[in-house]
C-alpha cells in the first residue's frame, strides 16, 4: 500500500472574480522509503502540492491519504498529531525561531510532541551532530550561517521521528557549497532513517537526483 | 480530556522565554512598562488603602471604643444603675465589659472664654477599671481620670484648651433643664443652674470631635446636677463586635422575661449606620477610582502583546506547522500577560507594602528632601512658593489632627489587590492572543 496517495486533487484560488486553478487533477501514488523530486517552474503549484500534503492547506476537490490518515478531513486535534508524528517540513527559508538557539529549535516539536525536555535535547543534540552541527548548536539563528541555519532546519524536520519528510526548495536560498551540503546530509539522513522524502526544487542537478521524479507544469504533475 | 493529557510544559517555556527576549531587547520598552504599571497600580492601591484604613479604623476605634460601645442596653423605666442587671450583663459570654452611662447635652464655659455646647457623659468613678478598652483609647494629657469627688470632671484636649483650661481650674456647667428639676441649683434669677465642677483630668481620644466637645463626670452628678438626664444606658463592648446580633439574642435570653418589653438593645451597627455608611462609600468609591489605573494598564498590555503577536506572526506559523494546536499559541500569549500581571503585582506589593508600613518615614524624608531644596533655593526659592526651609509638611498637625499618619494593612484587601491586578494583565493577554489563533500557517511561510 501507498504511503502517500493522491487521487484528482485540485486546488483553486480566487483572485478577484477569476477562479485560479493551481493544481489540476493530480493523482499519484508514492512507496514508503523514496525520495520523489518533484521539479517545475516558479508559480507551478509545487508549494501548493506539498502544502496539502502537509495539512497546512485543504484541497478544492480530490483525496489525499498519507499514512492512513485522509488529510482533508482530520480534525483539529488529530492534525495536529498529524503534523507532529507523520510529516516533518524543510522549507525554502529556514523559518527558525530567533528567540531560541539551533537546539532548543530542533528540540521544540519534540517537547511539543509529548516527550521530556531532556530526552528532546538529547535527541536533538543527537540530530545536530548528524548534520554537523554539534559545535553551533547553543548559537542562535543570527549567530549562524544560511546553510547552518538550513541544517538546523533538516534536523528539526527528523526530530520526531515521522513517516515523511516534505522539504520545499530547501536549498533555494544557498550558494551552491552550501547547497550540496545541505542536499548531502538531508539524503544521508532520509536513506540512513528509512523516511520517505518529497522534495521539491527548481534546482535543475537536484531535479535528478532521488529515486522517483516529476515534473510539475500548470498545475499538472507528470512523471518523468 | 486530551488537552489535560498533553504536555503543556513547553508552552510555559515558550512564553516565559518570550518574556525573557521581550525584556533584553531593545526597543521593546512596552512590556517593561506594562510591568511597571501594574507595580505601580497595586503599590497605589496598597498604600491608599493601608492609609485609609488607618483613618478609618482610628475613626471607628474611636466611635466604638470611646462613645457608642459594641451594644448599648437600655431599660426604658428606669434612671438608676441596676446593679443585678449589671451583673447578669457581665455575666454573657461573649462580653469584656459593662459600663452604665448617662449623656448630657449642656454648655461650659471657663474663666474667660465663651460658652461652648459640649456632651458629657456621666460614668462610675471606676469605669475605666471596668473598661480596659477605655483606658487604651483614652490617653490621659495631664491630671487623671478621678470622678470619686463629686464635682470633678475630664475633659477632651482640645476642649481644655478652648475654654482656657487646666488641671485645678474650675469650669462652669450650665444646665436649663436642671433648673427646673432641682430648684437647689437655681443660682440666678433667670432660672438656669450654674453647677461648677473642677477640670481634675484632659483626655485626648485622637478623633477631634471628641477631643473638642466630650467630658466625663460621674455618673451621680450627671444624674443630680444636670436633672433628668434619661434613662441610664448599659455600654457593652464584646470580644467580637462583629458577633454583635449573637450577643444581643444571648442577652435577651439571660435576662427575665418580665424585661423583655422594657428592655432596648442596639448594635453598633445600626448606631452608627450613617458614619459606617459613609466611610464604606468612600472606600469603595476609592477603589474604584484608583481600580481604574488597572483599566488603563490592562489596555497597554493588551496593545503591547498585540504587538508581540504581531511580531511573532512567522514563529505562530512554525509552531503550528510542527504541531501545536491553536489553543496552545493562544496560552503562550495568555502566559505572557499572565507573567507580567504576576511580576508587576509582586513588586508592586512588596513596595506598597513596604511604603504602607514606613509611611511617616517616608513623609518625613520627603518633607526632609523638600525643605532642604527649599534652604538651597535660598529667599528666591522661598519667596517664589510663599513658605520657608522647615515649613514643609505633607500632614501639618496645624491643619490635620494627626501625631502620625495611622495606616493598617488588611491581608485580604493585599490578597485581591494582587488578584485583581494579575487577572487584569491575564484577561488582557486572553483579547490580545486571539489573533494567534486565526494565523494560518500556509499564508505565513509562504516564500515566494
Amino acid at each position: 500500500m501507498a504511503l502517500v496517495s493522491l487521487d484528482s486533487v485540485t486546488k483553486e484560488y480566487l483572485s478577484g472574480s477569476e477562479r485560479l486553478r493551481v493544481l489540476d487533477e493530480v493523482t499519484v501514488e508514492l512507496e514508503a522509503g523514496k525520495i520523489a523530486v518533484v521539479s517545475g517552474e516558479s508559480g507551478s503549484g509545487k508549494s501548493t502540492l506539498l502544502n496539502l500534503i502537509a495539512g497546512l492547506d485543504l484541497p478544492s476537490g480530490g483525496r489525499i491519504t498519507v499514512g492512513g490518515y485522509r488529510v482533508q478531513a482530520l480534525r483539529e486535534e488529530d492534525m495536529t498529531d498529524y503534523r507532529t508524528r507523520v510529516v516533518g517540513l524543510v522549507f525554502q527559508f529556514h523559518f527558525l525561531l530567533r528567540d531560541f538557539t539551533a537546539l532548543e529549535n530542533v528540540m521544540l516539536p519534540a517537547y511539543m510532541a509529548g516527550m521530556k525536555r531532556g530526552a528532546a535535547e538529547k535527541r536533538a543534540f543527537e540530530l545536530l551532530g548528524e548534520v554537523g552541527l554539534s559545535d553551533r548548536a547553543h548559537h542562535y539563528p543570527t549567530q549562524l550561517s544560511g546553510g547552518e541555519r538550513q541544517r538546523t532546519a533538516v534536523a528539526r524536520a527528523l526530530v520526531n521521528d515521522p513517516e515523511i519528510i516534505l522539504a520545499d526548495e530547501p536549498t533555494g536560498n544557498l550558494d551552491v557549497a552550501n547547497s550540496r551540503l545541505v542536499q548531502e546530509r538531508l539524503f544521508r539522513l532520509v536513506r540512513g532513517y528509512g523516511k520517505t522524502l518529497i522534495l521539491v526544487t527548481h534546482d535543475l542537478e537536484l531535479a535528478t537526483s532521488g529515486d522517483r521524479r516529476f515534473h510539475i507544469e500548470e498545475g499538472r504533475l507528470r512523471e518523468s | 480530556m486530551k488537552l489535560l493529557n498533553r504536555n503543556l510544559g513547553w508552552i510555559f517555556y515558550v512564553s516565559r522565554r518570550y518574556l525573557r527576549t521581550r525584556r533584553r531587547e531593545k526597543g521593546h520598552t512596552a512590556s517593561v512598562l506594562s510591568v511597571a504599571g501594574i507595580a505601580a497600580g497595586v503599590m497605589t492601591l496598597i498604600v491608599v488603602l493601608a492609609v485609609m484604613n488607618g483613618f478609618q479604623l482610628t475613626t471607628i476605634r474611636s466611635i466604638l471604643e470611646v462613645n457608642s460601645y459594641h451594644l448599648r442596653v437600655t431599660v426604658t423605666d428606669d434612671n438608676g444603675v441596676d446593679g443585678a442587671l449589671l451583673a447578669k450583663l457581665r455575666g454573657v459570654p461573649g462580653v469584656t465589659a459593662v459600663v452604665p452611662f448617662v449623656d448630657v447635652q449642656t454648655v461650659a464655659q471657663g474663666y474667660f472664654s465663651a460658652i461652648q455646647a459640649i456632651s458629657l457623659r456621666g460614668v462610675p468613678k471606676d469605669a475605666l477599671a471596668m473598661d480596659p478598652s477605655l483606658v487604651e483609647s483614652l490617653k490621659i494629657l495631664a491630671g487623671e481620670f478621678d470622678l470619686s469627688t463629686p464635682g470633678n470632671v475630664v475633659l477632651g484636649s482640645e476642649l481644655a484648651r478652648s475654654l482656657g483650661l487646666r488641671v485645678g481650674d474650675e469650669v462652669t456647667l450650665l444646665s436649663v433643664v436642671a433648673a427646673s428639676a432641682n430648684p437647689a441649683l437655681q443660682s440666678s434669677a433667670s432660672g438656669e443652674s450654674r453647677p461648677r465642677f473642677r477640670l481634675v483630668g484632659i483626655f485626648r481620644t485622637g478623633f477631634y470631635d471628641y477631643d473638642l466637645s466630650w467630658g466625663f463626670v460621674s455618673i451621680g452628678d450627671a444624674l443630680h446636677d444636670f436633672g433628668t438626664a434619661g434613662p441610664v444606658v448599659y455600654g457593652v463592648k464584646l470580644r467580637n463586635r462583629f458577633a454583635d446580633q449573637a450577643a444581643e439574642r444571648r442577652i435577651r435570653d439571660a435576662l427575665p422575661a418580665t424585661d423583655a418589653g422594657r428592655v432596648q438593645i442596639e448594635s453598633w451597627r445600626q448606631y452608627n449606620k450613617a458614619i459606617f455608611g459613609a466611610l464604606d462609600v468612600e472606600k469603595t468609591t476609592m477603589m474604584l477610582l484608583v481600580g481604574l489605573i488597572f483599566l488603563v494598564v490592562g489596555v497597554n498590555i493588551y496593545q503591547s502583546l498585540r504587538r508581540s503577536v504581531y511580531e511573532r506572526t512567522e514563529d505562530i506559523g512554525v509552531m503550528r506547522a510542527t504541531g501545536a494546536p491553536p489553543w496552545a499559541i493562544q496560552l503562550i500569549f495568555i502566559f505572557d500577560g499572565f507573567y507580567i500581571g504576576f511580576l508587576g503585582s509582586a513588586i508592586g506589593t512588596v513596595v506598597g507594602l513596604f511604603l504602607s508600613v514606613n509611611i511617616n518615614g517616608v513623609f518625613a524624608a520627603a518633607e526632609s528632601v523638600v525643605n532642604g531644596a527649599l534652604a538651597l533655593g535660598g529667599p528666591a526659592l522661598q519667596g517664589f512658593v510663599g513658605m520657608r526651609a522647615g515649613e514643609f509638611s505633607i500632614f501639618s498637625p496645624s491643619y490635620f489632627y494627626l501625631s502620625a499618619v495611622p495606616v493598617k494593612v488588611v491581608f485580604g484587601e493585599v490578597y485581591s489587590i494582587f488578584l485583581f491586578a494579575v487577572l487584569s494583565a491575564t484577561i488582557a493577554g486572553v483579547f490580545a492572543a486571539r489573533r494567534a489563533t486565526r494565523i494560518k500557517p500556509a499564508y505565513v511561510l509562504r516564500y515566494e
